[in-house]
């Protein structure tokens, strides 16, 4: 049920929190790696890095939303799952505008945090699906010839083979050609399934 | 510089206390500022040798010893005005009208010892007057005429004896005529001083203001003054039926006349008037011994110095009076202006006199106060016994209110009159302002308690909150671990969730925080609510019992507050009750619905009751008679019930208290739809 590369960090400078949580979603079968503040995580996080952070906004030194601030500052899409003691409404609105999944507050209500953490699962591996698939497919298009990729960038924009070698300056045939080696190059097998692929770039 | 001298000495001897304009001020008309030194000292000896040419009658021969003597006063006068620096100028004058008058005798230095011995003596005087003396020239007390006259009287008999032993020295005075000369020099400088000096002072404090010293001369009292003086010269001398030395005396009723009338002022002028006129007759009625005008002349100072100390008398007094008006006037005006009330009572204690004010205040028509006795207005006044601030007494009005009133009491330094001053302020305003001032401090004080205990609370929340999280998560684990727990696990899980509630409710009130209603069934409610009291209850042996509890009535409500509302209001009770004897303690909780869809809950307790003086008070924030109470439960009750639309309120007495509040029950919301 669960993707076993996803982990839940737990970033809260409160011991007991930090430990209650950990034995929790531990029997829930989570993976967790628990740190005891926002400059630990900084310290030993990596891109590669999946699941989901659990993570107190009010902390001594970096606080939750500094370092929420900091991942999107090094491109890191990790989802964010907020809990807070204080529940004061300007935080709360700054932390969801910044683009955290949830919010919880504190005492934490079990359930509801199972639920949050299992939606920014998801989402966490939706995200690096489509970065996946974004990668391959940038992958394929750098194997084109220039001429090729040429082609490719007239075809998405739906223009006939005649209109492309007026363009190009080159016969309809050449066209066709070019055309057909591409699609063979990016493994796709019709005009729809390559302008899909072109959108996912 | 020497002018300016003068003009200050001018000024500083007119007294501060003396009215205004009874000098006027010499500095300010600048006459004398204007004057030249040297045309200051010419001026003078061409009046003093003019002077001394006018008054040489009856002189004793060779030596021009004449009874008569105006000049003396002219240089005595020179000297204290302008200083005795001017002692040239005298010397010159006297030299001068010694060749006028003799011609050169023999020997010829007798002619520069007679002017000499004058200076000399002149000079002396006047030394002893501005120096050890201080006379003043505004010549405005009966000191300066005794100084004076007596400094004169002194100075010029010594000068007498002086001058004629010089020409005696020269052996051309017979023996017999010797005291008879010192005699005549005397009198005749001695008056000339005492009338003429004052006259000189006069005429020059005036001088810049002749319009002042018109007014006393330019009028029709001037002539009658005039008519009377002449008629009784006419009387005295002219028809020869009397004796003159008997009928001298006639002269002092025009001099008391004119001192009456006008003061030292009229009476300088008045007597320098009648010497001119005595002169003037004593010379036409042909008395051809000069014994005998020494003789006059000795009665004409008695009338001099009598007129000035009366014309002085009259003009201290003119001025006590005119100063006494003043203050009199200033301290009428004060009285009639003064917002307070100031009442004069006699030893009887009845209004003599009271201001404005006091018919203001009390309500009165002024004069209706007046043979009023005080304790009309002021019942509880004692006011014989004691004098000084009295403090606030009660003041009552006509219209029988009262009011505070703050009175002091005085006694008048008269001891004769023996009047009583009593001041009255109300004070009514003053009370209510320190009052509210006392309320808005305590106000003031309650809300930045009622911001610290926020404050407090909300600290106290996000401490509170962390362990409460790890409470719920290692419940909730157990549960995990331990399914069958007969739901044990759930029970800490919910109890940590309803801390935390409670924690965030009290943080909520502190901040203003808003409820959230719901629908509550009302038994259900009372029984969640008491539950968890009850086994405290029966541990301190209190019967904790429900009634009527409205079952099927849904209450509308945040029952998180409605429950910490039933909880505190219960605590309360089973305090009341620790000192109420076991078997006697017991609560009872009812619930009562009402027509309009509200539903009562009374708690009765039957402990002591509240103390009268804390039942004010008892829903303020932080008002407790508990040593370890907030103060915080009943107004924190308050703000919730009231948050619901509902009130709260209590009944109390010995046997117990009851609080009792409404809730709006879902009959009410149906019925608003």
């Amino acid at each position: 049920m669960k993707n076993q590369d996803q982990c839940v960090y737990i970033v809260d400078d409160d011991d007991a929190v930090r430990d209650s949580l950990g034995l929790l979603l531990g029997l829930k079968g989570y993976r967790t790696l628990p740190f005891a503040s926002a400059d630990d995580f900084l310290g030993a996080c990596a891109p590669t890095w999946a699941g989901c952070l659990l993570l107190d906004i009010r902390m001594p030194g970096t606080d939750g939303l500094a370092l929420q601030t900091e991942l999107q500052t090094r491109k890191m899409q990790l989802p964010v799952i907020f809990m807070t003691a204080h529940g004061d409404v300007p935080t709360v609105r700054s932390a969801l505008k910044s683009g955290a999944v949830d919010y919880l507050e504190k005492p934490v209500d079990p359930e509801a945090m199972l639920i949050a953490i299992d939606t920014a699962f998801d989402l966490d591996a939706a995200q690096r699906q489509k970065m996946q698939r974004a990668d391959q497919s940038e992958l394929r298009l750098n194997a084109l010839t220039p001429r090729e990729r040429e082609v490719f960038d007239l075809v998405i924009q739906g223009q006939q083979y005649r209109e492309i070698a007026a363009a190009l300056g080159i016969s309809p045939r050449t066209v066709e050609v070019h055309r057909a080696r591409l699609m063979e190059k990016l493994g796709v097998r019709s005009i729809s399934e390559l302008i899909r692929m072109s959108l996912t770039q | 510089m020497e002018v300016a001298k003068i003009q200050a000495r001018f000024v500083m001897s007119t007294p501060s206390t003396q009215p205004h304009n009874a000098y006027p001020d010499p500095q300010r008309s600048g006459f004398l500022s204007r004057a030249n030194p040297l045309l200051i000292g010419a001026g003078f000896v061409v009046l003093y040798v003019l002077l001394a040419w006018l008054a040489r009658i009856y002189m004793a021969r060779p030596f021009a010893i004449t009874p008569w003597n105006p000049a003396a006063g002219f240089a005595l006068a020179l000297l204290l005005v302008f200083g005795i620096r001017y002692w040239p100028a005298l010397g010159i004058a006297s030299l001068l009208t010694s060749l006028l008058l003799r011609g050169i005798p023999q020997p010829p230095y007798t002619q520069l010892l007679a002017p000499l011995t004058l200076t000399l003596g002149y000079v002396a005087m006047a030394a002893i007057l501005r120096g050890p003396l201080q006379f003043r020239l505004a010549f405005d007390r009966p000191a300066e005429i005794v100084k004076l006259v007596g400094v004169a009287a002194a100075g010029t008999f010594v000068m007498a004896i002086a001058y004629v032993a010089v020409f005696r020295a020269t052996g051309r005075m017979a023996e017999q005529e010797f005291s008879h000369i010192v005699l005549r020099f005397w009198i005749g400088h001695l008056i000339g001083i005492v009338i003429n000096t004052p006259l000189v002072l006069l005429l020059l404090l005036y001088g810049p203001n002749l319009h002042e010293l018109k007014k006393i001369i330019a009028t029709w009292e001037t002539v009658f003054f005039a008519t009377i003086t002449t008629l009784a010269l006419l009387m005295i001398f002219g028809l020869h039926w009397a004796d003159p030395y008997k009928l001298f005396y006639i002269l002092f009723l025009p001099v008391i006349w004119v001192a009456t009338r006008h003061g030292i002022n009229g009476a300088i002028l008045g007597t320098a008037c009648i010497q001119l006129g005595l002169i003037f007759t004593l010379v036409n009625a042909q008395f051809q011994a000069g014994t005998a005008v020494t003789e006059f002349q000795f009665m004409m100072l008695a009338l001099a110095v009598a007129g000035l100390f009366l014309g002085m008398a009259v003009t201290q007094n003119r001025n006590a009076v005119r100063a006494l008006n003043r203050s009199e006037s200033r301290l009428r005006t004060t009285v009639t202006t003064a917002h307070d009330s100031i009442l004069t009572l006699d030893d009887a204690g009845l209004i003599i006199d009271a201001n404005p004010a006091t018919a203001h205040i009390f309500g009165y028509e002024q004069n209706t106060l007046k043979k009023l006795p005080v304790s009309v207005i002021l019942p509880d006044l004692e006011w014989q016994t004691v004098a000084g601030d009295l403090g606030i007494t009660r003041g009552l009005r006509r219209n029988n209110t009262h009011f505070p009133a703050e009175v002091s009491v005085g006694r008048t330094s008269n001891n004769d009159s023996g009047l009583h001053i009593i001041v009255i302020r109300d004070v009514t305003r003053r009370i209510e302002t320190t009052r509210q001032l006392a309320a808005q401090q305590a106000e003031l004080g309650r809300a930045s308690r009622l911001a610290a205990a926020g404050e407090m609370a909300a600290a106290l929340a996000h401490e509170l909150h962390q362990p409460l999280t790890a409470i719920r998560s290692y419940a909730y684990a157990a549960r995990l671990q331990m399914p069958e727990n007969d739901g044990l696990t759930e029970k800490i899980e919910r109890e940590a969730a309803r801390a935390a509630t409670v924690v965030q409710r009290l943080r909520d009130f502190f901040r203003g925080g808003t409820s959230t209603l719901e629908p509550v069934e009302t038994s259900a409610f009372l029984r969640n609510a008491l539950d968890p009291m009850r086994e405290e209850a029966s541990t301190q042996r209190i019967t904790l019992a429900t009634n009527a509890v409205c079952e099927g009535v849904t209450l509308l409500i945040d029952r998180i507050q409605i429950e910490t509302v039933v909880h505190s209001l219960v605590n309360n009770a089973m305090e009341a009750l620790s000192t109420t004897p076991n078997g006697c303690r017991q609560i009872t909780v009812s619930a009562l619905a009402q027509d309009d869809g509200w539903v009562q809950i009374s708690i009765v307790d039957s402990g002591p009751g509240i103390a009268g003086n804390m039942s004010e008070r008892i829903f303020e924030p932080f008002a407790t008679t508990k040593a370890t109470g907030t103060g915080m439960g009943l107004a924190m009750s308050r703000t919730m019930i009231e948050a619901h639309g509902g009130r709260i309120w209590f009944d109390t007495n010995d046997n117990g208290t009851t609080f009792h509040f409404t809730l709006p029950t879902t009959l009410l919301d149906e019925a608003v739809t």
